[in-house]
């Protein structure tokens, strides 16, 4: 058993959920003792994630698999650190997550995400921007990431001039050019045509073959879960705890109309729908 | 100019206009009414070089300096030709609507209809003065105020007044820059700071600036400092107001964006803060710069003694109407340029 990349043991999340008397819907981490009862009111408590033990080693493509609701973007947060577990134990390799960090890159629902006041380039040049990396080898870097999610000749090109599916493919390759030890996706093809997703899913798997990325994925799609993913982990919500895990071992690229592909996703289908 | 680079230039101008601007504060009043007192009392045959330069209404002489802005009436001789300027704007008119019509891709129609609507106004207006269906004292036509501009032009006089108006109102629109952008980053980052100081804001805020004017006048004097004051307060709160609201419109996925590539607060503050509220700061400086204008005019009308508010409001008591709508022109294109101007930088800045 190689080493694990991420590892999460016993995580809970509670939100805390307030209510202005403006009717503003207020969620937060820290639990607010304020005797200020215009500004706060109703408290309640969100149990969002409960008792979660979850390994992820390298080169794997997990799916995080489960209806909206159910915590699997709050997981995916709390491994990018982003969010702080309220209890229990997050690692990336053995070392505890306090901080986002470009080690574990995260690519976000919306394509909203990419900077619009940034050209492609610059978009994705950011990051070894901000790690002081010398101009040539950024240079060099984007090039080859502008390559690998195919958007020559856009490099120039503001995102407003964009579609939706070159957005997330800037921010796959954004996230990528850190070189992350595992890329962390939340919903990223969720809010696109059903045709767009299948391409970049084809698109993510050329990627993930090409780079061997450790990718963790966040889907509520089924299907998309089974046609990429080596590991399926299923959860369900209210609270949030995981329900099982399907490994599927088909190689890649899959055919969504193999009948050994339709029998994995039928035992993924099952599971979830106990 | 080969060894001038163009980013130096640029600071250098800047600079200038600062510079500029920190003079125009420094600077004495100008005015010598105590002097004009005095003369004014003397028998008739005592008075100095000072008054006869009024008693000759026929010569348009340059009278006015730029240490002494003074106007006083001067008569306009070889006026326009009322008849030929309908006739010339008449046929402008029937040209620029033909040629609009057979060259569309030339001729910007939008354009073209604008001219077309100015130009009926004028011939109007020049045709009822002609007549004399109002009294050119209270209404002159367009060519008498047109006259008079120029005459005004060639002595010198306007010059003065538009060089005194423009550094003040830019002295007092840097400052407002200045502070407002810096106030609307610290109040809409820092919530108890906030807490403190907007509730004092919004009491100032609802003061119109002109309602400053008699207090500023007394603490300030008359000159520049005072009408800087108003159009400060003019120009300060629209850049405030637009500088808290972009900055509270940042989208926190593009802060979460920037921790999850490697940044710090800093980089938060100055790769997603500054470019995502940018476009709403620009816009809140052109409304500032229309309130700032309001205000200089005001302010000129009562608490200086240069400037083209107080060209008017002097002309006015010398009943020397086409001086006044002449300033009045002045104004009005004085401000459709910065506007333009203001629009143009926006977006050579705003690419996305």
């Amino acid at each position: 058993m190689p080493a694990n990349v991420l590892h999460a043991e016993n995580v809970r999340k509670i939100f805390y959920v307030y209510t202005d008397p403006a009717g503003t819907t207020v969620v937060s981490s820290k639990k607010q003792f304020s005797l200020n009862l215009w500004r706060r009111r109703s408290i309640y408590e969100l149990l969002a994630l409960d008792d979660i033990s979850l390994e992820v080693y390298p080169n794997e493509l997990v799916a995080l698999l489960g209806p909206s609701g159910c915590g699997k973007s709050t997981l995916l947060r709390i491994f990018a650190g982003l969010e702080r577990p309220t209890s229990g134990r997050v690692a990336f390799k053995d070392q505890e997550i306090k901080d986002p960090d470009p080690q574990r890159a995260m690519v976000f629902q919306s394509e909203r995400a990419v900077f619009p006041w940034l050209t492609v380039e610059k978009n994705i040049e950011l990051g070894p921007k901000l790690q002081g990396v010398p101009r040539a080898e950024r240079e060099e870097r984007v090039r080859r990431i502008i390559e690998l999610i195919q958007l020559n000749g856009f490099n120039k090109a503001y995102p407003a001039t964009l579609s939706g599916g070159m957005l997330q493919r800037v921010a796959v390759g954004r996230a990528l050019i850190n070189r992350p030890e595992v890329l962390l996706m939340d919903e990223p093809f969720g809010a696109l045509d059903a045709i767009t997703r299948n391409t970049l899913q084809d698109h993510l798997i050329r990627i993930w073959q090409e780079t061997r990325q450790t990718i963790v994925f966040v889907t509520h799609d089924i299907e998309e879960a089974t046609y990429l993913a080596t590991r399926v982990v299923i959860m369900h919500p209210r609270p949030g705890r995981i329900k099982g895990v399907v490994p599927i071992s088909l190689s890649h690229p899959r055919s969504r109309t193999d009948s050994a592909f339709i029998e994995a996703r039928r035992k993924v289908a099952d599971l979830l729908g106990d | 100019m080969k060894w001038v680079s163009r980013p130096a230039l640029l600071a250098l101008s800047v600079l200038g206009m600062i510079l500029w601007g920190a003079v125009g504060i420094a600077d004495p009043p100008v005015a010598s009414a105590a002097q004009h007192l005095e003369e004014f009392f003397k028998p008739q045959q005592e008075r100095g070089e000072y008054f006869k330069q009024f008693e000759r209404p026929g010569e348009a002489k340059p009278i006015a300096t730029w240490d002494r802005p003074i106007g006083g009436y001067i008569e306009v001789e070889g006026k326009m030709d009322s008849r030929l300027f309908v006739v010339v704007i008449a046929v402008g008119i029937i040209l620029l609507n033909g040629l609009g019509a057979w060259f569309p891709k030339v001729f910007n129609v939008a354009l073209v209809r604008a001219l077309t609507s100015i130009g009926v106004i004028l011939i109007g207006w020049e045709a009822i003065t002609y007549l004399g269906w109002v009294t050119s004292v209270l209404l002159p036509g367009p060519t008498a105020v047109f006259a008079k501009l120029i005459a005004q032009w060639e002595r010198g006089y306007i010059q003065i007044h538009v060089y005194y108006s423009v550094r003040r109102l830019l002295t007092a629109f840097l400052i407002a820059i200045g502070t407002g952008i810096p106030l609307g980053f610290l109040i809409a980052n820092f919530r108890r700071f906030a807490d403190y100081i907007d509730p004092l804001f919004n009491l100032i805020r609802v003061v119109p600036p002109p309602a400053w004017l008699p207090l500023a006048i007394l603490w300030f004097g008359i000159g520049d400092p005072p009408s800087i004051y108003i159009i400060w307060l003019g120009a300060f709160f629209p850049i405030l107001l637009n500088t808290i609201r972009g900055v509270k419109n940042t989208q926190q996925i593009h802060v979460e964006s920037i921790l999850n590539l490697g940044g710090n607060r800093l980089d938060v503050f100055r790769r997603v803060m500054l470019p995502s509220a940018f476009p709403t700061i620009v816009t809140g400086v052109r409304v500032g710069f229309g309130i700032g204008w309001i205000c200089l005019v005001t302010a000129e009308l009562v608490a200086v003694d240069a400037g083209l508010g107080w060209m008017i409001d002097d002309a006015r008591t010398l009943l020397d109407t086409p001086t006044v709508l002449g300033g009045m022109v002045l104004i009005s294109a004085l401000g459709i340029i910065f506007d333009v101007l203001l629009r143009k930088g926006e977006a050579a800045i705003v690419r996305w």
